[in-house]
């Protein structure tokens, strides 16, 4: 499947900004998952500066200057991506209790025995892939820790035990989880704001995409698992006998879990379904606090209004 | 004298630094002891008192912390026990160079388990956005201090690492000078290593990082002045010739960090940052700070600034890898770690241990409960129980363990006898392109510590009976290490290095700092008039009491109805209000007032502390010698706050003198050692502008309206008397002393010094210096503010100046007082507008709105 992206920021200001210094995540990435065919991104008024490089989780960041008076930026980001074949996931081996996987985060080098113990049941797992794999465990091992936006709290954990049932494996009880969220949470754009915390919206039961994904990262990682933060597009459909319109889409966030062998699987709580021919990635990080969009520090201007549009197109 | 030492021996543990295996004193302090064994006990004590006036002098005790004190003992080291730690500081210093490289890197010591990865990883230090990733090497490590103390079986323990901001090199700077002035003889005599040789390899290793740079640029960056060790960034700074900043003097643009300057923005190559790593950035990082430089990691990112010591250092001084270090030491040395660190537990793989104390990953001691006092009040939380240590909602994987550590001791001298405290040593090593070097020297600190830098707080468990007062005190001492070698380190090898940089210092006045010299210049000499004025007053009152001629009573209510109604004070209100009963002519109050009121911003308390205020901004500028005054102005304003004035006493009078000395002394030695390439012209613009707006004010209030002849006369001779320059006027004039006269000398006599015409030519001077901003050829808008004030003046002739009209006002006077006082502030709001760095504040800003998201 083919799409083509294009996000529209827009700030106003009620007073000149004398300079303005940003950075965009507004590229999406190339993974296992996608490919990123060509990107770009257009600031408006020129920017006096800018330049691009790869963040600590492989997320392309562009940053951009704007030295010269100003009272409105505009910052558009074109894509073109190609999104890969999945699995479904539903068909992958779901051979990991929980409770094996935690144990494997905090000591990736007992994979190779796993691995031996699995092996002679089936797939024969050859010793490069077992330390390639083990890095990889190492590596997704760091999202199993509290982040700024995601504390670690019991109640989270009560929450997530309903799911993650004694032996039960990581994805059925994923899946699990990502379903009683669904049903059991309200979506509700007027409820949270970007502070509110992820216990209100535990207690309030209501919230959007980022507070469904942060929630279900929370209770993932209070449990010992890896869960990490994704960023990006799903394309929407207009009600039936309607026209598409212009700028209606919007940016979605959803979150992924790691699976020893297999990877990260994305699970999208707020639609209840796991990501795949209509989600793309655009950046990944422990929360939102690593994945922002567009952040920056301005001097002068005033207060602000920020406009957002975006537009995913099937090609 | 004897007696205090055989007394020490007496009641002194064997675990004393001093004492030896037999009891007696340890071979390496003899000779310090013998040659003290000639003092007297006075005369130590004199020296004490000396030590104490030196260290406050050189000012690198600040006002808020004023509990450390200079033993002038010494701490003596012998030459073993350096040699070892000197071997076991620069391995230390190698292996936490090694694991800087790697977290920053490659993370093989994560990979391979010697040290924890979740450790690593939840650590508030750990700066994810300066992981460089594979194949690239991270930056080295600069400067380090390490806190070293001997337990009581001997063995050396490191108790801290300092490893991104080791504050301290200034004070053992100064604490070598001041205990050289006060033991000389003894220094000379105990072959003491020199410690000079680091500041050169320091220069050294910062030069060679400018190699093929142009025109580079250095710049220390400090906190600020709000900031406990600004002192000692600032005497750095000078001592080393580099510019001293402020993070608001910096400023990114197309990747670069630019210093702005009074010529516009210049280039930085190297920034030596005392600001920590959580700071730096309030672009990139989580945390938003003022003490930030926006955009800075994307400028060393792009590799166009030096930033030392290297940005995310603060993970690696965590006392959480301390427990580690050993294990790497064997992996990645193949040897023992010689200095082993206090013993520190991880509490995400051991238990908690009560008798320990709580610290967080960054080594913060925690408090027990009062994260959840502070939290949790509203709910009835009961689960809490004593034995649980840990703040609520927290993870043992956030703390640490540091068991308390009992250290050996050393002999002070306090209150006229020899008292004995537990010691540790911070000494100070730099990591240069030839290996690491060692400072052979050190800060022997007592304790109990500071907690004002995280340093290692062993647990005070010596208690004697002076501790009661000495527990506010924390002593520190110079640390000689003795060598048997002839000591010539400081001769020896003085290479002749021509350093670019220091030329270049010159010229590139940060516009903070030009902002601060104007102002300081300004209080400067505000300072000096209101002081004037309130003696000159005081004087007028004293004599008053004695006199019964009710002119003379007259004309000293005027001058206090000048200073009570605003007048002649500072913000000066030229203009008499209609209503003068409302204000207090009392004279002795107004005395009072005039010195300390709180409501009046010309009071000599207020001016001063701004003069205060504004010299400490700029405090790397000025000589030690101009410092001294500005702590002796400190030291006056403080006893001005504290005591109650009494109007007639000979004490305030007194006092006064004093302040005016230090004024003028101040004054005279900043235009004798300061070039105008470090922005004295600013100093000098200021000063000008507030005399010639304070001559302008009394004018108009004395010599506004016409008098009654005899009052006249006596008014006009205290007037002159409170510009200096009644001894001129009366030699000049003779007979013909007159208001016309006193108004030529005063306002028209373009060579007269004290004269408003003087001002006006010498600010036109002035600001030649103050770069252009229009094409050559077109004057500047200040200037021309300052031509229009310089021709009103020159084109008005005495007569009409001092004739008054039928209502007895001189309005010819008052219009041309008005005129020129619009012109001067005119110059002042161009300087302000066109050369002060008029900072607007950083917000951050963030994408927030949920609403736009499914």
């Amino acid at each position: 499947m083919r799409y083509k992206i294009k996000h529209v920021t827009r700030y106003e200001y009620a007073d000149f900004v004398s300079l303005c210094q940003n950075h965009a995540r507004l590229t999406p990435r190339s993974d296992h998952k996608q490919i990123n065919l060509n990107s770009r991104i257009y600031v408006e008024p020129e920017p006096g500066y800018i330049d691009q490089y790869m963040d600590y989780y492989h997320n392309q960041v562009t940053v951009f200057e704007l030295p010269t008076q100003h009272k409105t930026l505009t910052v558009t980001a074109e894509s073109e991506i190609q999104l890969l074949e999945q699995p479904d996931i539903r068909s992958l081996p779901d051979k990991y209790s929980w409770e094996d996987v935690r144990h494997l985060l905090r000591h990736p080098e007992c994979l190779a025995e796993y691995s031996i113990e699995i092996q002679t049941l089936q797939c024969k797992a050859s010793e490069g892939q077992t330390s390639e794999n083990t890095d990889s465990l190492f590596s997704a091992a760091e999202f199993a820790l509290p982040s700024p936006f995601v504390p670690i709290h019991p109640e989270m954990k009560q929450f997530a035990e309903l799911s993650f049932t004694p032996g039960r494996p990581l994805i059925d009880a994923t899946y699990d989880l990502m379903a009683r969220i669904f049903h059991e949470f309200q979506y509700d754009p007027g409820f949270s704001t970007i502070s509110t915390p992820i216990l209100a919206v535990l207690q309030h039961k209501k919230g959007v995409c980022q507070d469904f994904a942060h929630l279900a990262i929370g209770c993932l990682r209070s449990l010992g698992l890896a869960a990490r933060y994704v960023s990006g597009y799903i394309e929407t459909l207009p009600p039936e006998g309607q026209e598409k319109l212009e700028g209606a889409d919007a940016t979605h966030a959803w979150f992924a879990v790691y699976v020893p062998e297999i990877g990260w699987l994305d699970f999208d709580p707020t639609n209840n379904v796991t990501a795949k021919d209509q989600h793309i990635t655009v950046a990944v990080g422990r929360d939102f606090s690593d994945v922002t969009p567009l952040k920056g520090v301005v001097f002068g201007g005033g207060s602000n209004r920020l406009s957002v549009a975006v537009d995913v197109t099937r090609l | 004298m004897e007696m205090c030492f055989t007394d020490y021996l007496l009641h002194s543990n064997p675990t004393d630094e001093a004492v030896g295996e037999d009891g007696e004193f340890a071979r390496h302090w003899q000779t310090l002891i013998n040659k003290l064994s000639e003092l007297s006990r006075d005369d130590l004590n004199g020296r004490a008192n000396e030590a104490y006036r030196l260290l406050q002098e050189y000012g690198m005790m600040d006002q808020e912390h004023q509990n450390w004190q200079l033993d002038p003992l010494p701490m003596v080291l012998s030459e073993e026990d350096w040699r070892f730690l000197e071997q076991g500081a620069i391995q230390r210093q190698q292996l936490l160079n090694e694991v800087y490289q790697d977290l920053y890197g490659e993370q093989k010591l994560l990979k391979q388990g010697l040290l924890p990865a979740n450790l690593i990883r939840r650590h508030k230090g750990y700066l994810r956005e300066r992981v460089v990733g594979e194949g690239q090497a991270a930056q080295p490590l600069f400067i380090s201090a390490m806190d070293i103390g001997r337990d009581l079986s001997g063995q050396f323990r490191v108790l801290a690492d300092h490893c991104q901001c080791p504050n301290g090199i200034g004070m053992l700077l100064e604490n070598r000078i001041i205990n050289r002035r006060v033991m000389g003889e003894a220094f000379n005599e105990c072959g003491v290593r020199r410690i000079t040789r680091f500041f050169r390899i320091l220069q050294e290793t910062i030069n060679q990082q400018l190699e093929g740079a142009r025109d580079p640029k250095v710049v220390i960056l400090s906190p600020g002045p709000e900031h406990t060790s600004y002192s000692e960034h600032a005497y750095l700074a000078s001592y080393m010739g580099y510019t001293l900043v402020r993070s608001a003097d910096l400023t990114v643009r197309k990747g670069k960090v630019w210093l702005k300057t009074l010529r516009g923005l210049r280039l930085v190559d190297v920034i030596i940052r005392w600001v920590q790593d959580s700071d730096i950035d309030s672009l990139e990082l989580p945390e938003y700070s003022m003490n930030g430089i926006p955009g800075l990691l994307q400028a060393v990112r792009a590799g166009n600034v030096k930033v030392f010591n290297p940005l995310g250092a603060g993970l690696v001084e965590s006392p959480a890898l301390m427990p580690y270090l050993p294990g790497i030491a064997e992996a990645l040395q193949g040897k023992p770690l010689l200095l082993d660190s206090i013993q520190v537990n991880w509490l995400g793989e051991h238990q908690d241990n009560s008798e320990a104390e709580l610290l967080t990953l960054t080594g913060e001691k925690v408090i027990p409960n009062a994260a959840e006092i502070s939290s949790d009040t509203l709910s009835d939380d009961a689960h809490y129980t004593e034995a649980d240590r840990l703040p609520a909602n927290t993870l043992p994987e956030d703390y640490l363990n540091r068991m308390p550590l009992n250290l050996t001791q050393a002999p002070f001298w306090q209150q006229g006898r020899l008292v004995s405290r537990p010691v540790f040593l911070r000494i100070f090593m730099i990591n240069s392109p030839d290996g690491v070097y060692v400072m052979p020297g050190a800060i022997c600190q007592s304790l109990p510590l500071n907690d004002r830098d995280n340093s290692s707080d062993a647990d005070e468990q010596n208690t004697d009976d002076s501790s009661e007062t000495l527990n506010e005190v924390v002593q520190v001492k110079d640390t000689w290490i003795r060598s048997s070698q002839p000591v010539n380190e400081l001769n020896s090898q003085r290479k002749r290095n021509r350093y670019p940089d220091l030329a270049l210092v010159e010229g590139a006045v940060p516009s903070r700092t030009a902002e601060n010299l104007y102002w300081l210049g300004r209080y400067l000499e505000r300072g000096e008039s209101t002081v004037r004025l309130i003696r000159q007053l005081t004087e007028k009152h004293s004599e008053g009491a004695a006199s019964s001629d009710a002119n003379f009573i007259a004309m000293t209510e005027l001058f206090a109805l000048g200073i009570s109604g605003g007048y002649l004070l500072y913000p000066y209100h030229c203009q008499l209000s209609e209503d003068d009963s409302e204000v207090q002519a009392q004279v002795s109050q107004t005395i009072i007032d005039g010195l300390n009121h709180q409501q009046w911003p010309g009071a000599l308390v207020q001016t001063l502390d701004a003069f205060y205020a504004s010299a400490c901004e700029v405090r790397d500028l000025l000589s030690d010698d101009s410092w001294r005054f500005v702590d002796d102005l400190k030291d006056e304003i403080n006893s001005l706050k504290k005591h109650r004035i009494s109007s007639t006493s000979r004490v305030v009078q007194a006092r006064l003198d004093r302040i005016i000395g230090y004024l003028m002394a101040f004054n005279g030695s900043t235009s004798d050692s300061m070039p105008n390439s470090n922005g004295w012209f600013m100093l000098e613009i200021g000063r000008r502008i507030e005399r010639a707006q304070q001559l302008l004010a009394m004018l108009e209030y004395t010599l506004g309206q016409e008098l009654p002849e005899n009052q006249q006369n006596l008014v006009l001779d205290e007037t002159l008397s409170s510009q200096l320059s009644l001894v001129t006027y009366r030699r000049r004039y003779r007979i013909y002393q007159s208001v016309e006269s006193a108004i030529e000398l005063l306002i028209l006599d373009g060579e007269y010094p004290r004269s408003l015409a003087y001002q006006l030519k010498q600010l036109q001077q002035l600001s030649q210096q103050l770069p252009p901003k229009k094409r050559p050829g077109l004057l500047e808008e200040h200037d021309k503010a300052l031509l229009k004030a310089i021709t009103a003046c020159q084109l008005t002739d005495r007569e009409s100046l001092a004739e008054a009209d039928d209502a007895g006002l001189r309005s010819t006077l008052s219009s041309l007082i008005q005129q020129i006082n619009s012109q001067l502030d005119v110059f002042g709001d161009m300087l302000l507008l066109n050369y002060f760095s008029h900072t607007k504040t950083a917000r951050p800003l963030a994408w927030s709105q949920m609403a736009q998201q499914i």
